[in-house]
């Protein structure tokens, strides 16, 4: 039997998916059902100003007269939002890191998430152990901590939930909410309009270089829910920070909805990177069950020589649908968008990025690899335009698909519309499979056949890969091995 | 929403009182405008058409053209001249004998007129005619298989090798103003044959009008057509063709395709690659100005095992003109050993004028070779200084660029009357082209 043949007849086995367990642990709910009360229950639940309110209301009511768009190449049963609780939160709010529910922390623990700053901010040694990573974690629909904020606000960086932002820093998030991803963009951003419960807000402010990784990590727990975050991160002129989002929820029969927002501002000479390891449960070996990742993120390239990269590596969720993008309005900035995306089982996964250029001399960048194994679908959809404005602006995309098995597909649909003769845009895309020969050279010399497809599936993700921060390019490399074990032989 | 319903009573109106319902065709021409009813005139709501802005069409009702109409002498001067090349033309749609001429028919080539086909029941119309192309999915394909009186229906016994091309003509007269004209090719190359055919859409009316076009193409195996498309329709025609090929075991497709007039053109070419050994090769060459618009989607489906594909196709665009290439390549499931390649080039003269790339690709199996590529860009800075440096100024320089960008896909055209043309089209667009010209 050849090698590849084995490996896809391995394909189908089981993966332990090791996130999958449930926190027990007592919370409170709203009760199912999507209309003004229930936006109206969460801002009371979140003692959130009247603009707030009314801000969230417009967007249901947008929300109401839209359609389910239906133009991505996924397929899944209609979505019963009322069916669905829009605020799930352990009952006992904590006030500080102290307070926090110990079976939260190890919770965290679990899953691999640092939640003790004392020990380090104690003094102990630190230098054999992970750098230093702030974090804010969020449980279903609430914000339960956020590490190190003391420290950052020593010069003068907010890091903190939004519920906090709103109460803490109101004028912040009334000048930039929705100005990156409007109330009304799409379907899935209006209902995250009108319900969003959590999230995180970064504020860095002017030439401040954030000395840490801020990290958010997302957990699902409780069923019949979903989880509605809402992200806002601003660098004023000259500020960067690099930050890093984490996601896992528990197995179920079935499917929960993750519908988030997340705007990026960047002003004059900032520079945002923004590294998502999205590993929600992707549904059992039957495609039953897995989170609906329906996701918008948007980055506002506004100031000059503004920087956002947009990096991702997506191996969770039933559905993905997500297009991380940049808006360059900015002369001379720069967007970039790498990704890595896995679908197996019966995942399905329509992404990409869009590239907006306006200001004059913008450059993009888009590396897109995705490998696509059992009864995977995937989907790379990217749009690059070039405003009359955009003097000199340059693209370079390119997409790879690697076919692990004969029943998974993968698709490329990339839109370009270019209006500048100045402009320069390159796009390629390649389908290809491991090869015989490749598989070959590596057992010749030596190197057993699932080491050997991890080899090769790492390298063919390298150039993604090193584009993420070093802690979560490991972590990045054993989920890919994890994720595809079993599968690859 | 009222407006679109009304229209499409009027083209269903017209059709019953045609009394087309009638003869060998009738049941495939009812289920076509049948289909129209339905589908209506596309909308830029739809995924496919999105950039197409065809308000002009839904605006007033397009009745077809009345023959006799006469052609200006310029028109008849820009015939593709072939020697010993069995030539058919129509004049709106409907057959010219005075222009035609059939006598150069070699054995076991047979060439009519779809109505004369009609008249003699040929078993190639019954059997393929409107079996080829999408008439459920394509509105214009259905009002052309509603409405075409006439068209050239082309029979290649097996094993025939023809030396000469069919042209065959599609000239506009004045008469067609406001009219809607649907041209028709029906073609078959039997087992081992080789064929050339040459499409030429022509015309210079200035009022809007509609020319809706339908090729089908039905090869057997090992056989190998070529088609060398021309269109260069007047500036008031709205051009919205469909060119539809089967093709399989062992046979080749080609086709060569140029679009150079009209104030909107789309071709929609859909090739299904259904045995193995099917190959395709496709070239096109777009280019637009003014406000003129031209579009291509292409569908490729690789049906079946070891097939292959190869695209190109490029665009020049000056003006406020703008440009569709899309591009659509889908592997079945069971199409393991597919060889695919596409690629789109655009040049851009102009920052208002507008190109739209939008290659797709969509795999179902895993041991495939699949590429595609896009580009949009102005010309090499490199060249130019070459060329300036050596003392060619700046509008030659730019032309001899051009030119050279676009010569690739019209060294393909094999018959010079036809590429000579495309030339002569491309030269008029550039700034420079007149001192290019004189160098020729």
């Amino acid at each position: 039997m050849s090698a590849s043949s084995k490996t896809i007849e391995e394909i189908t086995g089981k993966r332990g998916y090791e996130y999958g367990f449930v926190t027990d642990i007592e919370q409170e709910w709203a009760p199912p059902g999507l209309n003004e009360d229930t936006v109206r229950f969460i801002s009371a639940k979140k003692d959130e100003p009247e603009w707030l309110l009314e801000w969230r209301l417009e967007a249901l009511r947008g929300f109401m007269e839209m359609e389910h768009p239906n133009w991505a190449h996924v397929k899944y049963p209609p979505i019963d939002f009322q069916a669905i609780s829009y605020y799930a939160a352990p009952k006992n709010q904590p006030k500080s890191l102290d307070e926090v529910d110990p079976k939260l922390l190890e919770t965290y623990e679990k899953l691999g998430i640092p939640m003790h700053e004392q020990e380090v901010l104690a003094g102990v040694d630190t230098s054999d152990r992970k750098p230093e990573v702030a974090v804010d974690a969020v449980f279903d629909s609430v914000s339960v901590g956020t590490t190190y904020k003391d420290k950052l606000a020593e010069q003068g960086i907010i890091f903190c939930s939004m519920s906090e932002a709103v109460k803490e820093h109101p004028e912040l998030v009334k000048q930039y909410l929705g100005t990156v991803v409007p109330r009304k963009d799409n379907y899935f951003a209006a209902l995250n309009s009108a319900v969003f419960s959590d999230g995180s807000f970064v504020f860095i402010p002017k030439g401040v270089k954030c000395p840490m990784e801020l990290s958010t990590y997302f957990r699902i727990n409780a069923g019949h829910t979903g989880q509605f975050e809402r992200t806002l991160i601003i660098a004023e002129e000259g500020a960067s920070v690099s930050y890093l989002e984490g996601c896992t929820a528990p197995m179920r029969d079935e499917n929960q909805l993750h519908a988030a927002v997340v705007e990026l501002v960047a002003l004059d000479d900032a520079d945002i990177k923004y590294s998502t390891v999205q590993n929600w449960y992707p549904g059992d070996e039957n495609g039953v069950g897995g989170i609906f990742n329906f996701v918008t993120k948007r980055g506002l390239c506004a100031g000059k020589r503004s920087r956002i990269a947009w990096t991702q590596v997506e191996t969770g969720s039933a559905i993905t649908w997500k297009y991380p993008s940049c808006v360059l309005k900015g002369d001379d900035s720069v967007g970039e968008f790498y990704s890595v995306a896995v679908t197996r089982g019966y995942q399905q996964a329509d992404t990409g990025t869009k590239m907006i250029h306006m200001g004059k001399n913008t450059r993009s960048t888009i590396i897109a690899k995705g490998i696509s194994a059992g009864h995977g679908e995937q989907s790379y959809r990217g749009l690059v335009r070039v405003a009359p404005t955009a003097k000199d602006a340059r693209n370079y995309s390119q997409c790879d698909s690697m076919l692990i098995g004969d029943q998974c597909a993968a698709h490329t649909f990339p839109y370009i519309d270019a209006q500048h003769p100045g402009a320069q845009i390159e796009h390629e895309a390649t389908t290809s499979r491991i090869s015989e020969d490749q598989l070959f050279y590596c057992k010749q010399r030596g190197i057993g056949e699932e080491e050997a497809v991890s080899l090769i599936v790492n390298g063919f993700c390298r150039d993604v890969f090193k584009k993420l921060p070093m802690e979560f390019a490991v972590e990045a490399q054993k989920l890919l091995e994890v994720t595809l074990e079993d599968s690859v032989g | 929403m009222e407006a679109v319903t009304e229209l499409k009573s009027a083209y269903m109106e017209i059709f019953e009182a045609a009394a087309q319902a009638g003869g060998m065709l009738g049941e495939r021409r009812r289920q076509a405008i049948d289909s129209f009813e339905r589908l209506g005139f596309p909308t830029r709501r739809m995924e496919a058409w999105k950039h197409a802005k065809l308000d002009p069409l839904t605006r007033q009702v397009f009745p077809p053209a009345a023959p006799g109409g006469e052609l200006s002498p310029a028109v008849v001067s820009r015939f593709a001249d072939v020697a010993g090349a069995v030539r058919l033309v129509f004049v709106d749609g409907h057959f010219s004998s005075r222009h035609s001429d059939l006598s150069a028919a070699p054995a076991g080539v047979r060439v009519q007129s779809l109505d004369a086909a009609l008249r003699e029941d040929t078993d190639l119309v019954r059997e393929q005619f409107a079996r080829v192309v999408d008439v459920d999915g394509h509105a214009f394909a259905a009002l052309n298989t509603a409405f075409s009186a006439d068209g050239a229906v082309i029979d290649i016994a097996d094993n025939v090798v023809m030396d000469a091309p069919v042209v065959v003509i599609f000239a506009s007269s004045s008469q067609l103003a406001g009219h809607a004209a649907y041209p028709r090719i029906l073609l078959r190359a039997g087992q081992g044959s080789e064929v050339r055919l040459v499409q030429q859409h022509l015309g210079d009316v200035d009022d809007t009008h509609l020319v809706a076009p339908v090729t089908e193409l039905v090869l057997r195996d090992n056989s190998g057509v070529s088609l060398q498309h021309f269109q260069d329709d007047g500036p008031g025609a709205w051009h919205l063709g469909a060119i539809s090929a089967r093709v399989p075991r062992d046979a080749r497709f080609a086709l060569h395709t140029v679009s150079a007039g009209s104030r909107f053109a789309r071709t929609d070419v859909q090739v299904d690659l259904v045995e193995p050994g099917a190959d395709l090769r496709m070239n096109g060459l777009y280019m637009v100005d003014g406000k003129r618009y031209a579009d291509y989607h292409t569908v490729v489906r690789h049906v079946t095992d070891h097939s292959q594909s190869q695209q190109l196709f490029k665009g020049i665009l000056g003006g406020r003109g703008e440009a569709v290439f899309d591009g659509t390549i889908h592997v079945a499931r069971d199409a393991q050993q597919t060889d695919s390649e596409q690629q789109n080039s655009n040049l851009l003269l102009n920052p208002m004028a507008l190109a739209h790339s939008n290659p797709r690709l969509e795999i179902y199996a895993d041991d495939v070779k699949c590429a595609h590529g896009s580009t949009v860009g102005e010309l090499d800075e490199d060249a130019m200084f070459y060329l300036r440096s050596r003392g060619i100024g700046l509008d030659d320089a730019q032309a001899l660029l051009t030119f050279a960008f676009a010569n690739e896909v019209l060294d393909d055209m094999i018959e010079p009357a036809l590429s000579g043309q495309a030339r002569q089209r491309l030269l008029a667009l550039l700034p420079g082209g007149a001192s290019l010209e004189a160098l020729e």
